[in-house]
């Protein structure tokens, strides 16, 4: 029996010191800047003064008033809604095509899809602002052809579709390798049997495969969710988040409190909200994705 | 044995005690062969042409081996960060503790910020810094730069921030010269509604470039473009005073005004680069004087290509006062920054701009930057006649130098010129796009709305 404690605490002690790499970078890297954010948060502070004020709650409760932080906190909703069915559709569109190809060929196309993904996002954002410039071949093209002269980055009906369009394009082939990899795991005898019961095209594609691939999905749609809360890098180079904060996004309003306005407790309020409202809104899309999944016996 | 081990690791722990505070206690202080050394931190702004010259400077102070209570004082040059920002960069490095002595790219904004975090040093009272300030002749601009009466900047280089012209679509307007008071300008702009036939033979094809007047994020273009017509209309009426907002309602409707004028031929789409074009499609941007050199390269020619104006004024004879992008060195007063690295910046500075050196180390500023050093007599000083004469832009551009004033002494001004953009400059180029040149909407409801948004950013009354 004693022999036996003696073991199980060598499995722990052994057990804590391979964990261990990742415990001390969790507590360094996660838990202790979260730690140091509740506390600025409850902060008046600008990370330089020896005053460092404590103001409780107000700087949450200013968030509510400030018509960025709703701009943002809405804005996250708009991108989400667009982003994650767009990149769920063409994600799914290039993984079922690129499925297709002779395997000869499959892994490269399929890495030719994953190359926006790899690319920094100040450099598609350079080129894109290039490619909306007023005398770019493209604008010059839409004026002389049929007269339309657009303001795609400082109009508000075009600068917000714009954004998400550069994260679709972006995205959708990174997207494509997790649900291609979910569909070189079906079965082919699967296929075969619903083949032989009359099952073809779409009927096939929504009653098989898009089923089958249900986890796979469910974790695109995890990622894509996370992805929509994320962005700064597009808005950030390319409109500031106007045209009327119509672009704005969380991770830019916390950068311009923090690093712009020097209110650095004001901007860790305002991540903790962002961080509230992802984790409140992935368990929402959890609660029906899991729904779904047992659905389809998952 | 598990005591031993026990102790092992106590011993283990005190050894890299031990060997980081030794590396902390030396990070000031070294000592080099039979001398001790102070080393001085010196961070210029992020851009390679400053990093170069800081640096020759640095080497040539180095080997004069000056000292401090026995001690060589040696400074280090480095780059200040550049992302996110060269502010936020110091932010940074103030709250962990990496503070350099003495950086350069400090406006009198930032110096604001800087002075209320009580991080800087005032250095009104110096000896060394009123000696420079003669041996600069710099007492008149200084005036502007001071906060709450005291000086926390050694100004470096000022740009007058006024109205950069096309010349060809001035011809093409039937005007010899750039337009100097509201009511030329205004004449102007109708001009530029009826003559867009005789301006698109030149290339023109809008009045005006400012995408970022609807970018509240880029809040630093209000100070070159609204805050430059205020300073001139206004004849300089403050704009923020003893904690209370007291910009002139009226001078700044007339302000905004200016900007409406350009109505719906103002270009918002964004161009890559304006004036290096064979035939720049818009006929006046605000200046961007740190792209002198960049026009040369490519050939433009002052005064054939382009041409200054100044801010429009009210009245003729009014003073033509504009916006100083100004930009210089402070100290800072931080605890990882001992008094004697601190002295041995101070006496860094003190030899790049003592009235032996001042001279020359602005000469070589103007050389290598193009920018116009804070000299009062930079117009007679033979020695920077040469450059001026290269440079017949910043000739020009030096004139107005006597009426360049700096921005807010305020550590609230990014936060009053994103409001300002939001509710005023933003909005209100929904209604000017709706008109032709020379009718500019009535801006009074949005610069009664830019007041109220402006005290409730600043917190003042």
């Amino acid at each position: 029996m004693t022999q036996r404690k003696s073991s199980n605490k060598r499995h722990n002690t052994v057990g804590w010191i391979l964990n261990s790499p990742y415990l001390i970078y969790t507590i360094i890297f996660f838990l202790l800047p979260l730690g140091w954010a509740l506390v600025l948060s409850m902060m008046d502070w600008n990370l330089m003064s020896p005053d460092q004020t404590f103001v409780g709650l107000q700087n949450f409760t200013d968030l509510f008033k400030d018509a960025r932080v709703q701009a943002a906190f809405i804005n996250s909703y708009r991108y989400l809604i667009p982003i994650v069915l767009l990149c769920f559709t063409f994600g799914l569109i290039i993984a079922i095509l690129v499925s297709k190809l002779p395997n000869k060929i499959k892994g490269f196309v399929a890495v030719l899809f994953f190359i926006p993904y790899l690319t920094s996002g100040v450099a598609t954002s350079v080129v894109v602002k290039y490619f909306f410039n007023y005398n770019s071949i493209f604008n010059i093209f839409l004026r002389e052809t049929f007269g339309l002269n657009i303001n795609w980055l400082t109009d508000e009906r075009y600068a917000f579709w714009v954004m998400v369009g550069i994260v679709a394009w972006k995205m959708s082939g990174y997207y494509a390798l997790f649900i291609l990899s979910g569909l070189e795991n079906i079965d082919g005898d699967i296929h075969e049997a619903a083949a032989l019961d009359g099952s073809q095209g779409l009927h096939k594609l929504f009653h098989i495969t898009i089923p089958m691939l249900m986890p796979t999905l469910t974790t695109v749609l995890v990622l894509a969710t996370g992805l929509a809360f994320g962005i700064f890098t597009e808005p950030f180079l390319l409109t500031g988040g106007g045209p009327n904060m119509s672009t704005t996004t969380w991770q830019l309003e916390i950068y311009n409190a923090s690093f712009t306005r020097f209110d650095s407790g004001y901007g860790a309020a305002m991540a903790i909200a962002n961080a509230i409202q992802i984790f409140v809104t992935l368990r929402i899309i959890n609660y029906f994705t899991d729904k779904l999944n047992k659905k389809f016996g998952y | 044995m598990e005591k031993f081990n026990r102790s092992k690791w106590v011993n283990l722990l005190l050894v890299a005690v031990t060997i980081s505070s030794t590396f902390l206690g030396l990070a000031g202080t070294r000592q080099v062969g039979a001398q001790e050394e102070i080393s001085v931190d010196f961070w210029t702004a992020p851009q390679a042409v400053q990093y170069n010259l800081w640096t020759e400077r640095a080497n040539a102070f180095n080997e004069t081996n000056t000292e401090i209570d026995g001690k060589v004082i040696r400074v280090n040059v480095q780059q200040m960060p550049e992302t996110p920002s060269s502010e936020a960069g110091i932010q940074n490095a103030i709250a962990t503790g990496t503070a350099p002595a003495v950086s350069e790219n400090v406006n009198r904004g930032f110096a604001s910020i800087l002075a209320a975090s009580d991080v800087v040093y005032d250095i009104s009272q110096e000896d060394w810094f009123k000696e420079v300030v003669e041996a600069r002749q710099m007492e008149e601009a200084l005036e502007n730069w001071a906060i709450d009466g005291a000086h926390y900047v050694l100004p470096v280089y000022v740009n007058p921030m006024v109205w950069q012209w096309n010349v060809k679509g001035l011809e093409a307007l039937g005007l010899d010269a750039a337009p100097e008071t509201v009511a030329e300008f205004q004449a102007a702009m109708v001009a530029f509604g009826e003559n867009k036939d005789a301006l698109a033979e030149v290339g023109v094809t809008h009045s005006f470039y400012r995408p970022s007047l609807s970018r509240p994020d880029q809040y630093w273009d209000r100070w070159f473009d609204f805050q430059m017509i205020y300073n001139a209309i206004s004849q300089a009426k403050p704009i923020l005073e003893d904690n209370q907002l007291v910009m002139d309602k009226q001078d700044a409707i007339d302000s905004l005004n200016v900007i409406g004028m350009f109505g719906n031929s103002v270009q918002l789409g964004e161009l890559a680069s304006v004036w290096i074009e064979d035939n720049p499609s818009v006929l006046v941007t605000i200046n961007a004087p740190w792209e002198i050199t960049l026009y040369e390269e490519y050939g433009k020619v002052y005064g054939e290509d382009f041409v200054y104006g100044p801010a429009l004024v009210r009245e003729e004879g009014d003073t033509p006062y504009n916006y100083a992008d100004s930009k210089g060195l402070s100290f800072y007063k931080t605890s990882n920054i001992s008094e004697e690295q601190h002295l041995g910046a101070v006496e860094f500075v003190k030899w790049v701009f003592n009235a032996e050196n001042s001279a020359q180390s602005d000469l070589e500023w103007l050389e290598a930057t193009a920018m116009l050093p804070v000299r009062g007599d930079i117009n007679e000083n033979e020695l920077f006649n040469d450059v001026l004469e290269q440079y017949p832009a910043l000739a020009a551009l030096a004139d107005w130098v006597p009426y360049s004033i700096p921005g807010l002494a305020t550590d609230k001004d990014p936060d009053i010129w994103t409001a300002f953009t939001e509710v005023a400059t933003a909005p209100y180029l929904n209604e000017m796009t709706n008109v032709e040149p020379g009718n500019a909407p009535d801006a009074t409801p949005y610069i009664e709305a830019a007041i109220e948004a402006m005290k409730q950013a600043a917190e003042v009354e």
